[in-house]
């Protein structure tokens, strides 16, 4: 459907059909945002023995995220005398902008595909690198001294574990042979690529917790050093759409790596009567779960050596895992 | 026991005088269309006022410790008892005394007749609650003395004695001014320094093989009234001993070589003894208030500390 | 070589890991502390000049206001002051509810640093777990004393009340559940690798140096010194109960972690004794004058609170109100190390550090 419209001739028809799409997604993406959030609350509860949300809509709290947002949208929207006020004001955007662009690659099932590009992997990759200059641009221009420790922390760790997720795909696109993410997908027919690149799922994963700045890799918001990190001085929505962003690549990442390594919308043995997308949302709500879990489980590792793992540990394995996949390659499945 | 009934004729003398000052202050609001010189004046009245109490004050403690020691020397087996009374009868007559130099003071210099009344009626009610004090005071001491006869009979020396005749023996004797074993702190060995010994004699403790008190549990000083007293509790971990160290300070030129070289952690606490009782300690790496601000007035564990700030 | 520029930092007093209203003012090249100077003094509130103006036992309920999470070690320092001041006898009964309500108060205490230190190392569910049991032995000192934080249990000359009916059975029935739990504490955190590389060799400093600093409690066990006051000066009845004084070797905030860890076993094995050694019969208030007056004279006590040696100074001058109180209050000893522990470390280390010495702000200020 998706290469039919792309394909054909540009008409206001077709304007209006891409944006129907995109914001169509992009409600898809808020709604899971929503409960992606209640859901982490919930299960940070029940990993803390507590009930957790139970106001709100009824005993599982069910409108308890929408009542946040409202709250969030009714707050002031507090610019720092001091700050850098245009810088202060297209930060969010910046960091926002590509969290949602990534989305366009992902296919979420057998049909619906946003955009098939032949280079969807790179284009994840490099996209995503963006978002890191708006929490940048947030640090410097809060004029804060917490922000901007908070900020030059991101860059350094964008850094470190960019490298080590680019190169642990590159197993899989030696496997598959494309990076294009249907034809990824495709090539997991028969076994997933959890099963043959378990070390580059292991580092893929490890790199994407340090990519989504989420626990133990949360340095960049790290509350109890940098109080809020590069966004302590956000207030209101701003501060939301930060958040927004940060859930967006949650979604975004866990996607990716349901495709990547979990077959995507491809069913699991005999069971192929349940349709794709409920095979993606299912492997996808497990990687979510995952992301929550560890982010329960463990302290926060430090700054130096978080950049230690990155480029001792994970980079010369991911190296490794290119070479071994390239020798197995050209050895047996030539 | 001179020194508390010292303590609390000093007290009752603050509430008088207090008392009075308040009487002056209500009847220059009202005298309002008086002119400033004479308010001056009766300030002037007011400060000698205080002095002469002052006077009367120091008469009254060297009487009554002159009359406590005569009696003490004398050595009768009742003689606590009597002391007690000695001493409460002294102090009465020391307040009466105060109050009439206070009185004919204030009658001579202003003819304000209100006033002399006000200053009587706190005399007289001064007097009372001095004489009340006095009378408690006295049953307080013959209460106690069964008790402090039947502790001296067996007359066991304390445990800690070789100890504290060690330690007197290390530090010198003609630099100590005073040592006991005090059996109120788990019979700790006591030692007050003199002033001039202080940082040698620190040293000394802590760096003497046989003592070797290398920790400095609790420092902190308390206000005596006419002095101040820095009372530090020494610990050694190799010994399993402690000790008292004392020493005892002019009030007006408060200031003491600091401790940090010997023990790092006096350093806090001496910044505190000088925010609080306004103790300076030379040498100390950062002598500045530790709790209070900068701007604060006066040193508030002083007993004659006053708020700078009359709201609060 | 880039030029930097140092860079001034306030930590605080508005900051979630300094634990109250404690300010640092860090001097930082990046993230590189060059140096630390502490600003304390903002929940000052003047307990020891204002007890001058109090009533022997009017004094007690401010005692729980200095340390606020081990209010029952605060109340029985000042209580044990005033009774060897006036050499009171402490009937046996009341010394076994003192020293069952210490320890569990002990307990508590260890469990909130626990549970705060590693939420400052960024866990948060350790927190939950901590105040979960912490939870249940506030529960025993509320019924005990009526409050749940600041007891004002100890009287001069015993406590307040005595143990409310099937109390000790339920102590004791918790001991064995907090052995458990605390064995769940290991699996789920000490043996974390994350964990570990962030406590193991930060903050190192020797015995020598603690003494030197005036430490104690467990930042100056962790270094192999073994002092402890219930040991080594024994107060209460703590002499007829059999615990060891855990020691750490290294001194860096992992020895701290395992020593305060151990302390909370060691205080298991001594509530259990007590529970079981515990007189059914007895008064729990000895014979005390009606006014309390102690004989002139000056008094210095020192015991083990959860944060180290708690001491308490009373200068009488035999009226019904102390003429000098002074508490020897241990987190105000144990921060003074700081400053020179931070120098060269970065700021998640200053995290890790703080969080070690383990602090209350109502006892530092005063």
């Amino acid at each position: 459907m998706m290469n039919e419209i792309m394909t054909s001739q540009p008409s206001w028809l077709n304007v209006l059909k891409f944006t129907g799409l995109g914001v169509a997604l992009i409600l898809v993406v808020i709604l899971f945002v929503t409960y992606a959030i209640l859901a982490e609350r919930k299960v940070m509860a029940f990993m803390q023995m507590r009930p957790g949300p139970n106001r709100i809509g009824g005993k599982l709290g069910i409108l308890q995220t929408l009542a946040d947002v409202l709250k969030l949208l009714l707050k002031e929207n507090i610019t720092p005398k001091s700050a850098d006020k245009l810088l202060f004001l297209v930060a969010p955007v910046i960091a926002f902008a590509p969290a949602f662009m990534v989305m366009a690659v992902i296919p979420f099932s057998e049909n619906v595909t946003f955009a098939n590009l032949n280079v969807g992997v790179l284009y994840y990759v490099g996209i995503s690198g963006l978002s890191i200059i708006g929490i940048v641009a947030a640090g410097w221009a809060s004029n804060n001294k917490y922000s901007l420790l908070g900020g030059m922390r991101a860059a350094a760790q964008m850094i470190s574990y960019e490298i080590p997720l680019v190169l642990s795909l590159l197993g899989v696109i030696l496997l598959t042979g494309s990076m294009n993410l249907n034809d990824i997908i495709k090539a997991q027919d028969n076994v997933w690529y959890i099963f043959t690149q378990p070390i580059a799922f292991v580092i893929f994963f490890i790199a994407a917790i340090a990519e989504l700045n989420r626990g133990p890799f949360d340095l960049v918001e790290a509350e109890s050093e940098l109080v809020g990190g590069f966004s302590t001085e956000y207030t209101g929505f701003r501060w939301a759409i930060f958040m927004l962003a940060e859930y967006f690549y949650l979604f975004a990442m866990s996607s990716l790596i349901t495709v990547l390594f979990l077959g995507g919308w491809q069913p699991v043995m005999f069971l192929g009567f349940i349709p794709g997308s409920v095979w993606f949302a299912l492997k996808f709500l497990f990687v979510v779960f995952l992301f929550l879990w560890i982010r329960f489980t463990f302290p926060r590792i430090r700054a130096d050596q978080l950049m230690e793992l990155g480029w001792k540990v994970l980079l010369p394995l991911a190296l490794a895992n290119v070479f071994i996949t390239a020798i197995i390659k050209e050895i047996f499945f030539r | 026991m001179t020194e508390s009934n010292e303590k609390s004729l000093s007290e009752l003398r603050r509430e008088a005088v207090q008392k009075a000052k308040e009487e002056a202050l209500r009847k220059n609001q009202e005298q309002q269309s008086e002119s400033k010189t004479e308010l001056s004046k009766e300030d002037k009245l007011v400060e000698e006022k205080k002095r002469a109490v002052a006077e009367a004050k120091a008469k009254a403690v060297a009487e009554a410790k002159a009359k406590a020691a005569a009696k003490a020397s004398s050595g009768d087996a009742n003689s606590d008892d009597e002391k007690a009374k000695a001493i409460a009868e002294a102090k009465a007559k020391a307040v009466a005394e105060a109050k009439a130099k206070a009185a004919t003071k204030a009658s001579s210099g202003d003819t304000n007749t209100d006033d002399e009344k006000a200053k009587a009626i706190a005399a007289a009610k001064a007097k009372a609650v001095a004489v009340a004090k006095a009378k408690a005071e006295a049953a307080a001491k013959a209460k106690e003395i069964p008790e402090v006869k039947t502790e001296e009979k067996p007359e066991v020396p304390s445990v800690n004695k070789p100890l504290l005749d060690k330690i007197v023996s290390i530090l010198g004797k003609e630099y100590i001014k005073e040592s006991y074993i005090n059996k109120q702190s788990k019979e700790v060995p006591t030692i007050i320094i003199k002033e001039d010994a202080y940082e040698s004699s620190a040293k000394l403790l802590k760096e003497n093989e046989e003592l070797s008190f290398d920790y400095l549990s609790n420092l902190h000083a308390t206000d005596l009234g006419n002095e101040l007293e820095v009372y530090s509790f020494l610990y050694s971990s190799k010994k399993n001993h402690s000790v008292v160290f004392k020493v005892i300070l002019d009030r007006d030129k408060a200031s003491l070589p600091s401790l940090t070289n010997i023990w790092e952690g006096a350093n806090w606490p001496e910044r505190e003894i000088y925010d609080l009782l306004g103790i300076t300690f030379i040498n100390h790496p950062n002598m500045t208030r530790m709790f209070l601000p900068e701007t604060w007035v006066g040193y508030p564990l002083r007993k004659d500390y006053e708020q700078f700030d009359l709201e609060v | 070589m880039i030029r930097t520029e140092e860079m001034l930092l306030n930590v605080g007093p508005q900051h979630p890991s300094t634990h109250g209203v404690f300010r640092l003012v860090v001097k930082m090249d990046g993230e590189r502390i060059i140096e630390a100077t502490p600003v304390v003094g903002y929940l000052h509130r003047g307990t020891e000049k204002i007890a001058e103006d109090l009533l022997y036992t009017q004094i007690i309920p401010y005692t729980d206001r200095m340390d606020y999470l081990s209010a029952m070690t605060n109340n029985y320092v000042y209580c044990h002051a005033v009774e060897t001041l006036m050499g009171l006898e402490v009937p046996e009964k009341a010394e076994f509810l003192r020293v069952i309500s210490m320890e569990l108060n002990r307990i508590a205490s260890h469990l909130v640093w626990w549970g705060t230190n590693l939420l400052d190392l960024g866990a948060f569910t350790p927190f939950l777990y901590a105040f979960r049991e912490r939870e249940m032995i506030l529960n025993f000192l509320n019924e005990l004393s009526g409050s749940r934080l600041n007891y004002s249990y100890m009287r001069i000359g015993g406590v307040k009340w005595d143990a409310p009916p099937g109390w000790i059975e339920k102590v004791q029935d918790f001991i064995p559940y907090m052995r458990k739990q605390l064995a769940g504490y290991h699996d789920f955190v000490t043996g974390n690798e994350i964990f570990l590389n962030r406590v193991q060799g930060i903050g190192k400093y020797t015995a020598e140096d603690a003494f030197n600093f005036s430490l104690s409690g467990a930042n100056l066990r962790c270094t192999g010194a073994s002092y402890d006051v219930r040991k080594d000066d024994p107060y209460s009845i703590y002499n007829r109960f059999e615990f060891k004084i855990p020691v750490g070797e290294n001194g860096d905030a992992f020895d701290r972690y395992m020593v305060r860890m151990k302390e909370i076993e060691e205080s298991i094995n001594i509530i259990e004794q007590a529970c079981e050694q515990f007189p059914k019969e007895g008064s729990i208030l000895g014979k005390v004058p009606k006014v309390i007056k102690p004989p002139a004279g000056e008094t210095f006590v020192r015991i083990e609170s959860p944060r180290g040696e708690i001491g308490c100074y009373i200068k009488s001058e035999g009226k019904t109100k102390p003429y000098r109180v002074k508490f020897r209050r241990p987190s105000f000893h144990n921060l003074q190390i700081l400053p020179k522990l931070l120098v060269g470390e970065s700021m998640s280390n200053l995290v890790a550090i703080l969080g070690g010495i383990d602090i209350v702000l109502g006892e530092v200020d005063g």
